[in-house]
């Protein structure tokens, strides 16, 4: 059969895994799971398992829209499996935003369909193109901050995740690229660079979450300039629940068809493990 | 005072009778000569090593949007050892392309019924790298096609649908001599 790989992605709903990475909140002495980051691979043993690979191909074909909205089924679809008390992050390019009059209701639809309460959930917004409809996407933003929606901004300082796109969404997460997150502790341009995104996060009332730090010394010295939040692989890599729950992360019980309120007590102490781990990095890889 | 310079400074430590001394002189010029003879054949193992990896393994990309003759290509290029993907079509292709480094690129100069993105293909690979091989299927016999892919340094044409043995040692050919 000869159909395009988008295809064949989009037609199978197997096709696309879906993976949490918790984004912890390192303070003095209370370190905690923030909330976990719902993130896509794609079809298991192609080179398109990586989301990166996934991503750049689904931008080649123009089809952000598309497959945005599948993503979002995924993650609903598995974020239903977790306690009603863990927020979720996922992405969404600016474009979808823009262009789609229609994206809220189909985003208020689909988490209703599974009774997931929308205050859950951050929007990471995402753009590799520079074209977007800033008008759409100003009232989607405003729709969705209506529902109880958080919002955050990737890659902050890269590429479309510039100033304007600051101004445009108005975060309430700043996430901080890899790019300025490594090596950190021994270079003053980037100590400079953070500290500039850190003061704009507090005067627009928001939060920096540092993405991908490498080392310990790296996440002392941001801890050391103010930042609490941090995602990276050297805290926790993103895994599937499966994984999460064979390493001792989560208990067995979260399987589906446990009650929501036994889930969020194995959470809770799910939660005290990876606080645990947190505190002395690094705990998986 | 030393009456012999040159005599091995072994023997005044070690205190060995002196009918020892040419035989662990002998010992110790042995095992010099095979460190020797060692580290040539680790040089040229190594140097060999890579003539021949570039001959024998490569990464090779098809795209093609029959996906049962690509499947057919890469079934019979990996069974030679190459490390093959396929494509089929020219975003699939350009998004490998841009992710992964490959030694040849197999593809055809008609991807889509509605247009011929085998040359944007090519263009493509050339802005990125002129050190990969580029093997056409050409079907159409089209000369201005033809002369336009051959403006972008396409290594090799093939008749479509080339035969399994004329593609690999098209293939052998091109990657056997360095690039």
């Amino acid at each position: 059969m000869n159909t395009c790989l988008l295809d064949r992605i989009l037609d199978d709903p197997k096709a696309l895994s879906v993976r949490f990475q918790p984004i912890f909140q390192l303070g003095s002495g209370d370190n905690q799971v923030d909330s976990l980051e719902g993130l896509i691979r794609g079809p298991s043993g192609t080179n398109f398992e990586r989301a990166d690979i996934l991503f750049d191909y689904v931008r080649r074909k123009r089809a952000e829209k598309v497959m945005d909205r599948t993503c979002i089924m995924a993650i609903f679809r598995a974020a239903a499996e977790l306690p009603s008390d863990v927020r979720i992050s996922l992405n969404v390019h600016a474009s979808t935003l823009g262009q789609n009059t229609d994206f809220v209701e189909f985003f208020r639809d689909q988490a209703g369909q599974l009774s997931l309460p929308l205050d859950r959930f951050t929007l990471e917004i995402v753009e590799h193109s520079p074209i977007y409809n800033v008008p759409g996407l100003a009232c989607s933003l405003s729709a969705l901050r209506d529902l109880g929606v958080r919002i955050a901004l990737d890659d902050v300082g890269l590429g479309n995740s510039n100033y304007q796109m600051i101004l445009d969404c108005h975060p309430d997460f700043f996430k901080l690229d890899i790019f300025f997150v490594e090596g950190v502790s021994h270079d003053a341009d980037r100590q400079a660079v953070v500290k500039s995104i850190i003061c704009l996060a507090e005067e627009m009332k928001g939060m920096v979450v540092a993405e991908g730090a490498c080392s310990r010394e790296d996440v002392s010295t941001l801890r050391r300039m103010g930042i609490k939040l941090f995602q990276a692989n050297l805290l926790c890599p993103p895994l599937p629940l499966q994984d999460l729950l064979a390493r001792g992360l989560l208990s067995v019980q979260t399987a589906a068809g446990v009650s929501r309120r036994s889930k969020a007590a194995v959470f809770e102490s799910a939660r005290r493990r990876l606080l645990l781990a947190a505190t002395t990095p690094p705990i998986c890889q | 005072m030393r009456s012999d310079p040159y005599r091995p400074i072994k023997q005044s430590f070690l205190r060995f009778p002196k009918t020892a001394v040419p035989v662990l002189n002998s010992i110790a010029s042995n095992l010099s000569r095979r460190l020797i003879k060692s580290a040539t054949f680790l040089h040229w193992a190594f140097w060999h090593g890579m003539c021949f990896g570039r001959g024998m393994s490569q990464r090779i990309l098809i795209i093609d949007d029959d996906h049962q003759l690509a499947n057919a290509y890469k079934e019979y290029l990996s069974g030679k050892g190459h490390q093959v993907d396929c494509a089929q079509e020219l975003e699939e292709a350009q998004t490998l392309l841009m992710h992964f480094s490959f030694s040849v690129v197999i593809t055809d100069l008609r991807l889509t019924k509605l247009g011929f993105g085998g040359l944007d293909l090519i263009r493509f690979i050339r802005e990125l790298s002129l050190k990969t091989r580029i093997i056409v299927f050409t079907g159409y016999g089209w000369p201005e096609l033809k002369a336009e892919a051959s403006a972008h340094q396409v290594d090799a044409f093939l008749r479509k649908p080339a035969q399994l043995a004329e593609l690999a040692e098209t293939v052998h050919e091109l990657v056997g001599v360095e690039a």
